[in-house]
């Protein structure tokens, strides 16, 4: 930090020699100057002083009737001072610093996250019908009002929030009941959990609200499961009040899942040659510049477009993205499996698809797959039994 | 009013000194500080003065002796 403010202040190296220059040291301490890194050399010292200081050091010299030499001359001052006749440097700067502070108070980019059930397109064309898309001014977004009227537009989130950091914009929605994460939500909001599919209750823990299935029960998709609203009765059996709380608890039933898949049993394959052409292309706000590098020419190709948003440090967004496409040429070589190849193909797609559903956390009961060869095609149909939770929230309004 | 001369020794390595009226003499080897009634010498070796203000000033390099003399004797080195 000293080494910071002494760049911008300035400084300079100064080399002293006489008969007084001792007494040109003293003089400098009586007057209030600071001399650091003093060296004895040959014929005198070495020190360096501030920008400030050093034009005093003259009448110190005659005083002292000591010689002075500035040997160096470090910092902002002396580097403005070179570059006086240089206006479209300066200009150029002061340019730069307009546009990143211009710049920065609009909304640049806008991250969705944690969406479930709900597409992130279907988040961001809902917030573009609000008016908040790229190139809005910061001020005009509202965050405690957008995650209200997210949470009252979208009745399946168990909490929204949004942040302003920077030029990004991040909406963070949470679809699930994990009790972990609802904390975070500052306001109780009342719900109630509904199942999000259709089963056989296998168990069900109430932690709070009413439960309204039981064990055996057969439920369809959107069934009350736990009602958060609560009724308060007296002794006589009549109902005096009701209340609205947020239901929690755990909902496991047994449902059932549908797996088709086929594949065909001659295909071609893709031999890549190894020859990469990229085009790069710089997007100003989603217009595209014309682009750079090695234009396609191969006849057959594998492309992939990715696209790297420019931003400085961690969420200062700028309206320009770089665009690559990258082209893989490939040579299709055609494949055939045998039978016996293709069923051993089918049962890794099958084992695969149960190890899915395991990383989900979903028990498995019971599976039925049957792996049939008909007409040049492979086709795998089962069905699988699964003990998985099943509640979701629904707020109350 | 000056007060007696502070030393704040670290090791061998480094002396920060306070409360002195002016530096008589400075060499790598050598360095002599006038203080309120006697004077600092301070032997050594590879002295350098990182720092020098009216308030302070710090020393680094070998030290092998420190010395107060009497303000009227005069440096051998002189």
């Amino acid at each position: 930090m000293f080494s910071f403010f002494r760049i911008m202040g300035g400084y300079c190296k100064v080399k002293i020699n006489g008969a007084g220059k001792e007494r040109f040291l003293n003089l400098c301490k009586n007057k209030k100057i600071l001399i650091w890194n003093l060296r004895r050399i040959e014929e005198g010292y070495t020190f360096y002083v501030s920008y400030k200081a050093h034009k005093m050091l003259n009448d110190i010299g005659e005083k002292s009737n000591t010689h002075i030499e500035i040997e160096g001359k470090y910092g902002l001052p002396f580097f403005l001072y070179r570059h006086k006749k240089r206006k479209m440097f300066y200009g150029g700067m002061l340019l730069f610093v307009l546009a990143v502070y211009i710049l920065s108070l609009f909304i640049w980019d806008i991250q969705i996250m944690g969406t479930e059930n709900y597409t992130t397109d279907e988040i961001e064309t809902y917030l573009a019908e609000k008016g908040i898309h790229t190139g809005i001014l910061k001020k005009k977004i509202d965050c405690s009002l957008l995650e209200e009227r997210i949470r009252e537009d979208f009745t399946d989130t168990a909490w929204v929030s949004c942040d302003l950091e920077g030029t990004l914009l991040t909406v963070h929605v949470k679809e699930s009941i994990d009790t972990k994460d609802m904390t975070r939500n500052e306001e109780e909001t009342a719900n109630d959990i509904i199942a999000s599919r259709d089963g056989v209750i296998e168990s069900i823990v109430t932690r709070s609200g009413t439960p309204l299935v039981k064990q055996g029960m057969e439920v369809k998709q959107g069934d009350t499961l736990i009602s958060g609203i609560i009724y308060y009765y007296n002794d006589y059996d009549e109902l005096l009040e009701t209340n609205k709380i947020s239901a929690d608890g755990d909902v496991k039933a047994r449902t059932s899942y549908t797996y088709k898949e086929s594949f065909p049993l001659s295909y071609y394959e893709k031999e890549y040659t190894g020859q990469i052409a990229k085009e790069y292309t710089l997007m100003i706000h989603g217009n595209a510049l014309p682009a750079v590098g090695k234009r396609n020419s191969y006849p057959v190709a594998d492309t992939i477009t990715e696209i790297y948003p420019l931003k400085i440090g961690k969420s200062f967004y700028l309206p320009l993205s770089l665009q690559i496409k990258k082209q893989m040429e490939y040579e299709p070589e055609p494949v055939s499996l045998s039978e016996q190849e293709a069923k051993e193909k089918a049962e890794e797609k099958k084992l695969y698809y149960l190890k899915e559903l395991k990383s989900q956390g979903k028990e498995i009961r019971k599976e039925e797959f049957q792996i049939e060869i008909m007409e040049g095609e492979c086709v795998i149909k089962g069905t699988v039994e699964v003990v998985e939770s099943i509640g979701k929230i629904r707020n109350i309004p | 009013m000056f007060r007696e001369i502070l030393i704040h020794i670290n090791g061998t390595k480094s002396i920060t000194i306070e409360n002195y009226k002016n530096i008589l003499d400075y060499k790598d080897d050598f360095i002599l500080i006038q203080g309120k009634e006697e004077n600092l010498c301070i032997t050594g070796k590879s002295f350098r003065i990182d720092y020098f203000t009216h308030e302070s000033m710090c020393i680094t390099g070998t030290v092998e002796k420190l010395e107060f003399r009497s303000a009227g004797m005069k440096s051998d080195r002189r």
